[in-house]
């Protein structure tokens, strides 16, 4: 009764909005689209305009967009913290590598196609700068490395402060390079190997950061079921 | 009136939805849901805006073609990051917040807080 | 140095502070920071001497690539950011600052309050916004509280909530416009018809609306603000620094969309009804940082007065009164936040005797009573002149008076801890050396900004103001009539009724939060609807 009265009220709102939105529906306009499109290829050297956008004319954005996949990666460490498991790192790993009681079609599945994954990732990362492509998308791919070894062999110890400190330094190094190109004075890289090393590091970041959250939750799962039993 | 796009009224429509997910449903796990639903919609919105049919991709030889905006494609990259980061900081917030409360619902969570003191 | 290492030096030191394992290397902090401030100074001397904004474009040029822009007033504003970043630092260099992560997400926020600051570009400021609030939500949880962490869920998901409205408004906008630099849009709002522009203008001002806390969206306020389980230093930094950038916001949107809807009038309205709520509120909590949260809902509506007017004197009180209300706000809830310590509880009532206990806190919060409610000499009591100055001739010119007095009460209320009740005669308690450092720099800044205030003003706002001697006496005397009624009203009125005890709340679920956003949404656009079209 409740809910049918809210649905109501918002898809009355929804009229109203969109009735007052018909309005400007018809003022559009392209100026800042239009001088991307003539000038960034022969600018930036690269034939894909996104990635020059994003890498090159707003590396502002970027670099602040980097910086919250970090921060998000310190507040889910610093949110689910496991008393547990620091305490009793060695009775969790067990000493068989290999779970048998999991699926075996599984294992021998996606221990041939796991080398694809990789590849493809390598592909998305460093073609970025001339096909659909880039940084953050290969380095969200790339994090399948470490899931699908998890998926092979779940019962080996996996430390997570390892991605966990990767991520910054890959991150330091990478607001290095923007420094030094921000400043122009070094003009030893032309601005097409900038922005695919840029893409490199992002992709490695981006790649450490994810596999970081996803070893913290596959933890977290065996710690509850320990206090189950 | 012909010149509205039915991808940026599919956008807003979304948008609306979530917004009865925020307000109508108690769940804490459907409020992030709406939040992320709220999300996709203005990116559905993003994407529609100055889009006509035929129009090529902004990569490669684009001379004498319509090109699509390659603006809104960098933006709604940062705009899918910044969702996900913010998604994984609320859900893991949530995680912690039931594990004190010990309810999904928001107002049990906030009779249980006022009673806290 | 460029503009732009102001705002990414910070982070990278911190960054390179963190991974090393060195122990000692935490005090290269303070220097990162006394560096930073010294840029910063050195930014504003050079545009106030030669009179041309500082401009850089970071990656492109024109409308290609972003802009940073400092002019006068926001390198003014970015001096203030860092020098309070700085004396937080020395406020808890003994405590929280041995913690690298604390450390790196504290100097992280510093950063992204002063990309706020200078950016020209909107998508830009939406980021620096989105991170700055998981990062305070991150410190509010800091200590792991219980009811901190509800509090800071609550927080995080209204102000998402109200950024996902600012990004609608930045996307149709960017459809319309063509463009994302504010100079830009400026431009070419101008050129276009209000009717168009009744949407966008409408989700933007909504989503700031919301991060200002004014009525009827300030729940997350007192929450965050006033949430227990917080360490002092981070409700010093949200209610002393973060909040003022929500007011810079609203300045730059009124200031984009100003050629073609004027909605002065109905956020004066606005501004008023939320100073009378915050104080109405304040008046009726016992807890100790729950006031400071109320009434700092209380500034914020007079600010938004003080800026919706359109003459330079009011504008100018507006800006003094941010920079005013930073230095108290942050003075006093430093000080409350060392007394809650020693004393272990919040409530108003138990705490008695800190002028005798604690001198050197007790002294600084008497410091920043004096100064936000406007006594003589002080800070406060130049910005509120300005203030009424800029009134003048207006319908809402008998209401300040009204929230001067509301303000006078409530701090009426506090001033409580101060005195010895109880006759219990407490004995001295040993403060920090570094707290009281920094309580007294405070305090000290408030009382040379008051007795220089209309030079710092001329110079700094190009103002060519004279306080005139016998307006201020009058006001003097209302200053003084008010503590008169305050204690009064006090004594006959709150101290007898145990409503005004218990301390009393409007607790809300964040459904009914997200309703009063819709709310707020609507009642802004039925207002450009009716008022300007």
């Amino acid at each position: 009764m409740r809910q049918k009265f809210w649905a109501v009220i918002i898809f009355i709102a929804f009229l109203i909005f969109s009735y007052i939105y018909i309005d400007s529906a018809n003022t559009s306009s392209t100026e800042l689209a239009d001088l991307y499109i003539n000038n960034a290829q022969a600018n930036s050297q690269v034939q894909n305009i996104v990635t020059a956008i994003y890498l090159d004319y707003r590396i502002f954005d970027t670099i602040f967009e980097a910086l919250l996949l970090l921060i998000a990666v310190i507040a889910i460490f610093q949110f689910i913290k496991l008393e547990i498991f620091e305490n009793n790192l060695e009775k969790i790993a067990s000493s068989e590598s290999i779970d048998f009681s999991q699926s075996s079609i599984q294992r021998t599945l996606v221990s041939i196609i796991y080398p694809i994954f990789i590849i493809f990732g390598i592909y998305i990362i460093t073609r970025g700068t001339d096909s659909p492509g880039g940084g953050f998308q290969g380095g969200a791919i790339m994090t399948t490395i470490i899931m699908c070894r998890y998926l092979i062999v779940p019962n080996e110890r996996y430390d997570y402060k390892i991605p966990y400190t990767l991520e910054k330094i890959f991150y330091s190094a990478f607001l290095i390079l923007v420094f030094i190109f921000l400043s122009k004075k070094i003009s030893f890289i032309s601005t097409r190997q900038y922005i695919q090393i840029a893409n490199v590091l992002l992709g490695i970041k981006v790649a450490c950061g994810l596999s970081a959250i996803f070893l913290r939750f596959i933890y977290f799962g065996k710690e509850e079921a320990e206090e189950i039993e | 009136m012909n010149d509205i796009n039915t991808v940026e009224i599919a956008g807003l429509a979304l948008f609306f939805i979530a917004l009865f997910g925020l307000i109508a449903r108690r769940d804490i796990m459907k409020s992030i849901l709406s939040l992320m639903i709220m999300e996709i919609g203005i990116i559905l919105y993003f994407l529609g805006a100055n889009f006509r049919p035929g129009m090529v991709p902004p990569i490669g030889d684009i001379t004498n073609k319509a090109v699509a905006d390659p603006i809104p494609q960098a933006l709604v990259i940062t705009i899918i990051v910044i969702g996900v980061a913010t998604t994984a900081v609320t859900l893991s917030m949530y995680i912690s917040m039931f594990h004190r409360y010990g309810t999904w619902d928001w107002k049990k969570a906030r009779n249980n807080r006022l009673k806290d003191g | 140095m460029e503009l732009y290492s102001l705002i990414l030096a910070p982070i990278l030191i911190s960054l390179i502070i963190y991974l090393i394992p060195y122990k000692k290397i935490n005090y290269i902090s303070i220097l990162v920071q006394v560096g930073a401030l010294i840029l910063a100074i050195r930014n504003l001397m050079v545009i106030k001497s030669t009179g041309i904004p500082i401009e850089i474009n970071i990656g492109g040029s024109g409308l290609m690539g972003i802009s940073l822009y400092a002019d006068s007033i926001s390198s003014l504003f970015v001096v203030l950011v860092t020098w309070l970043f700085l004396i937080f630092n020395i406020f808890s260099a003994t405590d929280y600052m041995h913690d690298k992560l604390f450390k790196f997400l504290f100097l992280t926020l510093e950063s992204l309050i002063i990309l706020l600051f200078l950016s020209r570009d909107l998508f830009n400021i939406f980021i620096s916004i989105e991170i700055s609030i998981i990062i305070s939500a991150i410190l509010i949880m800091y200590k792991r509280d219980s009811r901190s962490i509800y509090d800071g869920l609550l927080y995080l998901m209204t102000n998402t909530t109200g950024m996902m409205f600012f990004l609608l408004g930045i996307a149709i906008i960017y459809r319309i416009c063509g463009g994302l630099d504010i100079d830009f849009l400026k431009s070419s709002i101008s050129k276009l018809d209000a009717r168009t522009l009744v949407i966008p203008y409408a989700l933007l001002l909504a989503g700031t609306g919301i991060k200002c806390a004014v009525i009827p969206v300030f729940s997350w306020l007192p929450k965050a603000h006033g949430t227990p389980g917080a360490p002092p230093i981070v409700t010093a930094i949200l209610s002393g620094i973060y909040i003022k950038s929500s007011i810079y916001l609203y300045i730059r949107m009124r200031d984009m969309f100003y050629s073609v809807i004027n909605m002065d009038d109905f956020f004066m309205m606005i501004g008023l009804i939320t100073s009378i709520f915050g104080f109405v509120f304040a008046l009726c909590q016992v807890d100790l940082k729950m006031i400071l949260a109320y009434h700092t809902i209380s500034q914020l509506g007079l600010m938004m007065i003080a800026l919706s007017i359109d003459t330079p004197i009011a504008q100018a009180g507006g800006m003094y009164h941010i920079i005013n209300h930073s230095l108290f706000k942050s003075l006093l809830a430093l000080s409350a936040g060392a007394i809650i310590k020693q004393y272990n509880t919040r409530n108003l009532y138990e705490i008695n005797g800190v002028m005798k206990a604690m001198p050197f806190a007790g002294i600084a919060t008497l410091v920043g009573i004096l100064g936000i409610t406007g006594a003589p000499f002080f800070n406060g009591s130049i910005s509120k002149y300005f203030i009424q100055m800029g009134t003048h001739g207006l319908w809402i010119e008998k209401f300040i008076n009204i929230i001067n007095l509301g303000t006078v009460m409530s701090f009426v209320k506090m001033s409580n801890i101060l005195f010895d009740k109880k006759k219990l005669h407490p004995k001295r308690i040993n403060e920090r050396k570094t707290q009281t450092i920094a309580l007294m720099l405070f305090s000290v800044q408030c009382l040379l900004l008051g007795i220089f205030g209309s030079k710092f003003t001329n110079y700094f706002f190009d103002l060519n103001l004279v306080v005139d001697l016998k307006l201020y006496a009058i006001k003097t005397l209302y200053w003084a009539g008010f503590i008169v009624i305050g204690i009064l009203v006090y004594k006959f009125v709150i101290s007898k009724y145990a409503f005004f005890k218990k301390g009393f709340a409007i607790d809300l679920a964040f459904n009914e939060i997200v309703v009063t956003i819709v709310m707020y949404f609507f009642i802004i656009l039925g207002g450009v609807h009716y008022l300007v079209l």
